[in-house]
């Protein structure tokens, strides 16, 4: 069997037997694999300096010199990159003081807000526009300009480093997703997990190069932002109105 | 205790699937440098220069190993070369590409477009235009033993500290790409055995059309990014020459009503050391007429430089660049037709603050 055709289905079953071990360790071990995540990943922040050592600041200017309308495209593309934070609905009752946690979740957003406008400046800085119209991943073509005196192709390094970015995410939603199936119909949660990672190996052996994954990027992002945006707020508001009812009834 | 049993052996399957071809530094073939040629009828001929290191001798030093092949794409020669080589060539550690002036000339568009493809090339090499042939400069016993690829690299970097405005893949592709920029790279030269930065290398549109010399390239520099060294000579009288060593420079560009009738002023700020002046007294009033001289030397130099630019229609310096980040809704299109026309000014704004470690008598 020759490992490059099948190289993705590798990869993908690799990563979910890992997810399968992070999750079925129950929601302690999911916490701690996305800090952990958080801690390893951190540092690769700081070689953002190279690519700004090959800024251009006039790269910035004129400020906005876009329609307003420009403005929400740009917001509604960046769906993907903020979907996550709404399975907080599912782990919330496993918060263990809810009100003092609210904080650390403002900040949690902001920070991530922080580090993506960071990213974006960096970018915008280092490329001009054509130039990122033709870049796939920009960052990680930023880190070919990284220059370490014992390591000369950073960005192989950094692509494993960026599995610890990777894999809380699945744990985190293969988690949310086992969960909800045991709530909405009582499955013991070890068989639907198996049942999502056979579901989510079968899935994955169709992803085919690259406007595949662009294909893929664009639903979910598509999804994710009506389900943000409209189905979770249609929910509160039936939700709202059901709770009044009820009261009015009683 | 079963269920981890059963992961276990998950795990072992799935991993031995995952052996890739190994590769071990000791076989590959490192390749340092590559260059292309010109090999006529749209063919290239490439050259990568590689060391080996004579096995059996105490201290031995690494020996220059050059392969050279033709094809007519830069990726495929790779492979061509890999049937003159035993071992496996790498990419990975190419420190400089060459291309000769006659391919500059044909045009390499398609070679960069083979680098910038290539994962394994960094976006931080420097490129550099060859006078004469690659082939012959990657092949050159260098006089301080060392191999070429590391030679040049090492004479592009430091110069690119001093004379020569700062270049490397990435910022080729920048002003490649980049509406209102036009790319450049440094220009090599084999002399007497001797490899020389001769001065920069003018594209447009991926082909060469010009080069400016090792002199015109100070000013190039002073025009394009600020910077901290080199050194420039200014006649100041019959017969009299003195050395300004630059120590901090900083340009910055002023564009004007960049839509509807442009005008470009581009002002140096230059804070100077005179380090030879063997016959010219320096005090407040004499310094203020070097001063004045050297501001009127270097001002006409510049301002030959970018009419010769406006001329042959090429805007390395990104003065189209400057103007679309000053103006709101620029128009790239208008810019163009009028670039030759546009009315460019450049100011010089020169401090000499020291003269070395002696003093005139008083």
């Amino acid at each position: 069997m020759d490992v490059s055709t099948y190289v993705h289905m590798v990869l993908s079953s690799f990563l979910l037997i890992l997810g399968y071990c992070y999750v079925s360790g129950g929601f302690r071990t999911v916490t701690g694999i996305c800090f952990l995540g958080i801690i390893y990943t951190f540092p690769s922040l700081l070689l953002k300096i190279f690519p700004l050592t090959e800024s251009h600041i006039s790269n910035l200017r004129p400020l906005f010199d876009h329609p307003f309308s420009s403005y929400l495209t740009a917001a509604k593309a960046m769906a993907l990159e903020y979907l996550g934070f709404e399975t907080l609905l599912m782990y919330y009752p496993f918060l263990k003081t809810p009100e003092k946690a609210i904080k650390w979740a403002h900040f949690g957003n902001l920070f991530s807000i922080l580090i993506y406008l960071l990213t974006a400046i960096t970018t915008f800085l280092y490329y001009n526009e054509e130039e990122l119209a033709r870049t796939i991943w920009a960052t990680l073509t930023l880190w070919k300009i990284v220059d370490f005196p014992f390591m000369e192709r950073f960005e192989y390094a950094g692509i494993a480093l960026w599995l610890f970015a990777v894999l809380p995410n699945i744990c985190l939603a293969l988690w949310a997703t086992s969960r909800g199936m045991k709530q909405l119909f009582h499955f013991n949660q070890r068989y639907s997990l198996i049942c999502i990672i056979i579901a989510a190996a079968f899935a994955c052996s169709f992803i085919e190069g690259r406007p595949n994954i662009d294909w893929l990027n664009t639903i979910t992002s598509t999804a994710g932002f009506y389900t943000v945006y409209f189905y979770i707020p249609a929910l509160f508001v039936v939700q709202w109105i059901i709770y009044k009812v009820r009261k009015k009834k009683s | 205790m079963r269920n981890k049993w059963i992961t276990f052996l998950a795990f072992l399957v799935c991993l031995s699937g995952c052996t890739a071809e190994p590769k071990i530094i000791e076989d590959l073939q490192l390749v340092q440098a590559i260059g292309y040629d010109d090999a006529g009828k749209h063919r290239v001929k490439a050259t990568v220069a590689s060391t080996i290191t004579p096995k059996n001798q105490e201290q031995a030093m690494p020996k220059n190993v050059t392969f050279t092949a033709e094809s007519f794409t830069s990726q495929n020669v790779l492979h061509v070369l890999q049937s003159e080589s035993p071992r496996p060539l790498a990419v990975g550690r190419v420190g400089v590409a060459l291309f000769s002036e006659k391919l500059a000339k044909r045009g390499i568009l398609q070679f960069i477009d083979g680098l910038q493809r290539n994962a394994d090339i960094g976006r931080d090499i420097p490129l550099a235009v060859v006078k004469g042939e690659a082939k012959e400069m990657l092949e050159l016993q260098t006089p301080v033993n060392q191999i070429p690829a590391k030679y040049i690299l090492d004479l592009i970097e430091q110069n690119q500290k001093e004379n020569i405005p700062n270049s490397d893949l990435h910022s080729f592709l920048y002003h490649l790409y980049g509406k209102g920029l036009d790319p450049f790279m440094p220009l090599l030269e084999l002399k007497d055995g001797l490899i020389k930065i001769k001065g920069i290398a003018l594209f447009s549109n991926g082909k060469y059309v010009d080069d400016i010399n090792y002199e015109e390239a100070f000013i190039f520099k002073l025009l394009f990014e600020n910077f901290k060294k080199g050194s420039f000579e200014a006649r100041i009288g019959k017969n009299k020459y003195i050395n300004i060593e630059n120590i901090s420079s900083k340009v910055n560009y002023h564009v004007i009503n960049g839509n509807t009738n442009p005008k470009v002023t581009i002002t140096v700020k230059l804070m100077g050391l005179i380090n030879e002046s063997e016959g010219i007294s320096l005090n407040v009033k004499k310094k203020e007429s070097v001063e004045e001289r050297t501001r009127k030397l270097i001002n006409g130099k510049a301002k030959k430089l970018l009419r010769r630019f406006q001329h042959e229609r090429i805007d390395p310096l990104g003065i189209a660049d400057q103007a679309r980040s000053q103006t709101r809704n620029f128009n790239f299109a208008a810019w163009e037709k009028r670039y030759p026309t546009i009315p460019i000014d450049f100011k010089l704004d020169i401090n000499l603050v020291e003269a070395g470690i002696v003093e005139e008598k008083k």
